[in-house]
């Protein structure tokens, strides 16, 4: 335990030695406060970020708007298959289910 | 107060916390400029009530703090595998071959042997961490700059602490 304690430390040291010699070099250079364009904000960033951006909630927008209108659209077929009568051979049947029996009825009828 | 003396006094130490966070160069510019814009902006609102080192130093922590956050978003949003969690130290030597040079092989190892470990750690414990055994600010003060408690603060670096030797033991 007491070998990891001085390894930290001596890496401590290390890395603060690092960072102060880069401190220096940068106060040495000259302290730029305000640049006029920040080295990260380029057009492209901006652009590229603004791009996905849009595309990652055009998408998210798009699924909702499916999934629910196939939610709504699914369960009203549903509803109207359900409530569908056929007659056949004077006998009346109900459906009971999403529609393979009406279909198969409608085409008896036929 | 006076702002070009406090921009000359305290440039250097903030770019020195925005690397640490950041570990780019470029970026830790870019950062270390809007936490100085925000401070000169604000100056002329600053109470004495703190030591002026505190408050700069708590401004760039959270602006540090929301960076991060946001990056962190975007690179989930865009999968961008930016340096982010890159756990090579120092990424500018990875980059600027010049500078490369200067380290040598077995610092490199031991930098990002530390780097590693520091990347176990949350943002609030590197803070702390850093605050603590890098600037060797008093733990009542570091309280105040990550606006907390001292027992709170106290909690982050014994945390922090056992993390990396934990992670130092495994390896």
């Amino acid at each position: 335990m007491k070998n990891i304690e001085s390894e930290i430390k001596e890496l401590i040291q290390l890395h603060n030695g690092f960072l102060e010699n880069r401190k220096i070099e940068l106060e040495s250079s000259g302290v730029k406060v305000f640049r006029v364009k920040k080295r990260t904000d380029t057009v492209s960033d901006i652009l590229g970020l603004r791009l996905r951006r849009f595309v990652f909630l055009y998408v998210v927008i798009i699924a909702i708007f499916f999934s629910t209108s196939f939610f709504i659209v699914n369960s009203l077929m549903e509803t109207e298959i359900k409530n569908e009568f056929v007659k056949i051979n004077g006998e009346i049947f109900k459906s009971d289910h999403k529609g393979g029996i009406v279909f198969a009825f409608n085409e008896a009828l036929k | 107060m006076d702002p070009a003396k406090i921009t000359e006094e305290y440039y250097g130490k903030i770019y020195k916390l925005a690397l640490y966070y950041l570990k780019n160069g470029s970026e830790a510019e870019d950062l270390t400029q809007d936490i100085f814009f925000k401070v000169l902006k604000n100056l002329s609102s600053f109470k004495m009530e703190s030591q002026v080192y505190t408050w700069i130093y708590r401004i760039a922590v959270n602006t540090l703090t929301n960076y991060l956050r946001r990056k962190k978003i975007v690179q989930f949003i865009s999968f961008d595998k930016d340096d982010l969690n890159e756990k090579n130290l120092p990424p500018d030597e990875e980059k600027d071959p010049a500078a490369r040079m200067e380290l040598e092989e077995e610092k490199q190892n031991k930098l990002k042997k530390l780097d590693s470990a520091l990347n176990t750690l949350t943002s609030r414990e590197k803070g702390a961490f850093f605050f603590f055994h890098y600037e060797k600010i008093k733990q009542k003060d570091i309280a105040v700059i990550m606006g907390t408690s001292v027992s709170a603060v106290e909690s982050l670096i014994f945390k922090s602490t056992k993390k990396i030797k934990r992670f130092l033991a495994g390896l």
